[in-house]
């Protein structure tokens, strides 16, 4: 029995290689994504660096034309500075537009001279102008400032103190500041611009937003809003602007000052210059981390996709298959089943039937040796089977069987052996009847060799033949007894008339002698004379010699009589051995009739109506006189139950005709005929209408094994309901050429 | 032993020669035979006779033997009847034994002596 495989784990293995993909693809991602975030990290702390740079560059060169102003201021001298100081200013204003505003306040915080001619004389403010910068040697950069000088714009604002007849660094009187006011758009623009150049060097990123954060950590410049409000974005505890404002450049992932989004921040501080006021400004670059995984996000969506696309429709290939696999081996292990279930079945069969079955590759080798054919051969199948067929010790005929295989396979027609004697040593002989037949298969042409014991069934058959024998003798014995006690009857009688007869006549005789002496002597006397008389009429000689001669006669009818039927008897009972031969037929006929006729005489007249040309016929008459017997009783049997009660007789008739190459023995009857039902069971064993117990059903069975079974021949019955009946048994006149063996196609 | 009153028996046989040497035998002890070949004749013949003892067959063509001691039975209660048989069954059927039933007085079975059907005759007169 095979094992059934379920295969069960299949799914669950499906899913844990996915898990293990998906694992090693989001491992891939993950590496990919710090790997990008590296990147892009050092891409904007680059950036960052290299805006610090340019703004760096930018206040330095202020800061140089600061000192260049400085200088300069004493040379145009302090004569009409409103005039002179104003327009030397300008002329600075027009070469560097950067600047919004160039003046000098004095130290009462008054504009003393200006790019703008408006805004002399104006008061500009001394705590922011002349206190800060007041005692101060060096520049001082003022951060954030708007106000009415510059039209409102935001601006930077460099102040250094001047020194009447002193110059820078030397001390002297303060006189007042001088001013120079560049505009945070231009800052803007620095970093803008570079940040547009860098774009292009790096991949395009959109959405970059950037901001300038002074030291305390409010933002100076902000993309796209310029000082939007005054953010402080290291009281917003934002790492990246408070590294940078420390010194420290690099970048950093953190959230958004007021997006709540996570963001990546490249930062750098304004580098530290000699002699130039430590600004301690930042500058932070950064883009929105969704924004650097962009290329990641498509990727995963790429392979999401395609894996989805190949994975899935594989995935469902695969169920498919493996549903469609499992649904096949289904299929073959309940064929395998069903076919070994088949094999087991037909194992039983063969094991139970009581007939064997021997199965001969190429009408050779034993590739089938069933049970029944272990017990009949007592051989086992595994001395059998493999080994050749005619090499096994069976004691049988071989030359019969050999030719039988032989025929069966040449002709492929099957084969019947009828009585096959098996000899098995120290038993008694067996009787097989084996069938022979012709088997198809891939490898060639097989012999199936079926075999029944028939040992009890011959018996059996035999048994009820010798009951039916035994049956109608003594049926004959009771007829018999009959006819030959009447004979006897009278015989005897006769005989003791005539004796008694011969001794009155004798008696007479004497008287007569008596008178025949006296005569002879010439005494002829009277006396003598009345006593012969008186003699012959005491004894009825008259009588005498009238019954004397048919008493005699009557005698030797009846001596023929029995002569006859024990002759009849003899002959239907002992016809010439057990040997078939040529035999007449029309007097076995006679016979038959002559012992039956007690069974007749009463009910029917017989008429016989013999071919006198009648063939001899190759048959074994004893078993052929047991039929005619019979079919005669049965049909006076037939007439009686007509006839019973009346004074009338049936009619018998018995023919016999050639017809082609056998002869027709004809036994027609006037009985009232077999009923339609029962027609075709009257050669049945054992079928019998006669009461329980009297006869044995088995006269019109044998007979059809005679005539059918032995003789080759056929029995017919033809009948119709109160006319009569017709029992026709055809004969083959000449013996069959192999009587054991028999065709069929 | 044979007085002027002979004692009548009436055979009823289909077998001419065994009738003849039943009748040569009877005659020779006295008695007045009348014959008959069949059932149906033999009734005629005992309307037409005072017949004391029949003497029958029992298997005969026409009216059976049997059918025809039934009907003597009923018709003739007075006479005795004596079946003859050959065989001891037909058909199947101990005959003698039915045929006691049916109110035969004796069954001879055939072979018998001349003594023993005398006496049988004797022993039904008597």
């Amino acid at each position: 029995m095979t094992k059934s495989i379920r295969y069960r784990w299949i799914p669950f293995n499906m899913v844990a290689v996915t898990a293990v993909a998906a694992g090693i693809v989001l491992f891939g991602i993950s590496k990919f994504e710090s790997y990008l975030i590296d990147r892009t990290g050092r891409e904007l702390q680059w950036a960052a660096m290299e805006i610090a740079e340019k703004i760096d560059l930018l206040l330095v060169e202020r800061y140089g034309d600061m000192k260049l102003i400085q200088g300069i201021l004493p040379e145009v001298g302090y004569e009409a500075r409103e005039k002179h100081w104003s327009q030397h200013f300008k002329n600075i204003q027009e070469a560097y537009p950067i600047y919004a505003w160039i003046g000098f306040v004095d130290k009462a915080g008054r504009v003393v001279a200006s790019t703008d001619p408006a805004a002399v004389g104006k008061e500009a403010g001394s705590a922011r102008w002349v206190g800060p910068v007041d005692g101060k040697r060096d520049i001082t950069i003022q951060e954030i400032q708007h106000d009415e000088l510059v039209d409102g714009q935001w601006t930077l604002s460099f102040a250094t103190p001047v020194t009447l007849h002193a110059w820078p660094g030397r001390s002297g009187p303060f006189e007042g500041t001088l001013v120079t006011r560049i505009r945070f758009s231009e800052l803007d623009e620095v970093v803008t611009r570079s940040l547009r150049e860098m774009k292009t060097k790096m991949e395009s990123r959109e959405g970059m937003e950037y901001q300038v954060v002074n030291k305390q950590g409010q933002v100076l410049i902000k993309s796209r809003h310029l000082l939007e409000g005054t953010t402080n974005l290291i009281n917003l505890g934002i790492k990246s602007a408070e590294r940078a404002t420390a010194g420290e450049a690099g970048f950093i992932l953190e959230q958004h000052a007021h997006r709540s989004v996570e963001v990546l921040t490249g930062y750098a501080p304004i580098p530290e210059q000699k002699d130039f006021p430590k600004l301690g400004w930042g500058i932070l670059v950064q883009v929105d981390h969704q924004t650097v995984l962009g290329p990641i996000r498509s990727l995963i969506q790429t392979v999401t996709f395609w894996g989805m696309a190949i994975f899935f429709p594989l995935w469902a290939l695969l169920l498919w298959t493996m549903h469609r696999l499992r649904a096949e081996w289904h299929q073959t292990e309940a064929a395998q089943q069903a076919s070994q279930e088949l094999v087991n079945q037909k194992r039983t069969l063969l094991a139970t039937v009581e007939a064997f079955f021997i199965q001969l590759n190429n009408a050779t080798v034993v590739a089938e040796w069933t049970n029944q054919a272990e017990r009949t051969f007592g051989i086992t199948a595994d001395e059998a089977i493999g080994k050749s067929f005619g090499g096994l010790v069976i004691a049988w005929d071989w030359h019969v069987v050999s030719e039988a295989i032989a025929q069966a396979a040449q002709n492929r027609v099957v084969v019947r052996l009828n009585k096959v004697v098996l000899s098995n040593e120290g038993e008694r002989p067996r009787y097989l009847k084996l069938t022979l037949s012709p088997l198809k298969t891939n490898s060639g042409l097989d012999i199936v060799l079926m075999g029944e014991d028939i040992t009890e069934y011959l018996a059996l058959e035999h048994d009820l033949s010798q009951a039916q024998k035994l049956e109608s003798l003594g049926q004959l014995a009771a007829g018999v007894a009959h006819e030959i006690n009447t004979p006897t009857q009278f015989v005897g009688d006769n005989l003791r008339f005539l004796s008694e007869a011969f001794t009155d006549i004798g008696v007479v005789l004497d008287h007569h002698h008596t008178l025949l002496t006296s005569a002879k002597a010439g005494s002829c006397q009277q006396e003598a004379i009345e006593r012969c008389e008186a003699e012959a009429r005491r004894v009825d000689l008259e009588y005498l010699q009238e019954e004397v001669p048919k008493a005699i006669a009557q005698s030797f009818e009846g001596v023929e009589r029995i002569t006859k039927i024990v002759r009849a008897m003899k002959e239907f009972a002992h016809p010439g051995g057990e040997e078939a031969a040529y035999e007449d037929l029309n007097k076995a006929i006679q016979t038959t009739v002559e012992v039956s006729r007690n069974e007749w005489k009463y009910v029917a007249e017989l008429t016989m109506d013999l071919a006198p040309d009648l063939p001899p016929v190759f048959c074994q008459l004893g078993p052929i006189n047991q039929v005619v017997l019979n079919i005669i009783v049965n049909a006076a049997h037939a007439i009686g139950d007509v006839v019973k009660g009346t004074t009338q007789k049936g009619r018998i008739t018995i023919s016999t005709r050639t017809v082609g190459d056998g002869v027709e023995i004809r036994v027609r009857d006037t009985g009232g005929g077999i009923p339609e039902t029962i027609r075709g069971k009257i050669f049945d064993p054992f079928f019998t209408t006669k009461p329980v117990g009297k006869g044995t059903g088995q006269g019109l069975a044998i007979a059809r094994s005679v005539v059918v079974d032995k003789h080759g021949g056929r029995i017919d019955v033809e009948s119709e309901v109160d006319q009569g009946t017709i029992f026709i048994i055809h004969l083959p006149v000449k013996p069959r050429e192999a009587p054991s063996l028999r065709e069929a196609a | 032993m044979m007085n002027e009153k002979p004692s009548t028996v009436l055979i009823v046989e289909d077998d001419p020669s065994l009738r003849d040497s039943l009748r040569r035998t009877l005659r020779k002890k006295g008695y007045t035979i009348i014959e008959a070949e069949e059932g149906g004749q033999g009734l005629k013949l005992l309307k037409a006779h005072a017949v004391d003892v029949v003497l029958i067959d029992i298997f005969m063509p026409g009216k059976e033997g049997i059918e025809t001691i039934q009907q003597i039975r009923r018709s003739h209660p007075q006479v005795k009847i004596i079946a003859m048989s050959g065989g001891g069954e037909r058909m199947y059927i101990d005959v003698l034994r039915v045929a006691k039933s049916c109110g035969c007085h004796l069954t001879l079975d055939k072979p018998f002596s001349e003594e023993t059907l005398i006496n049988a005759i004797q022993a039904q007169l008597a």
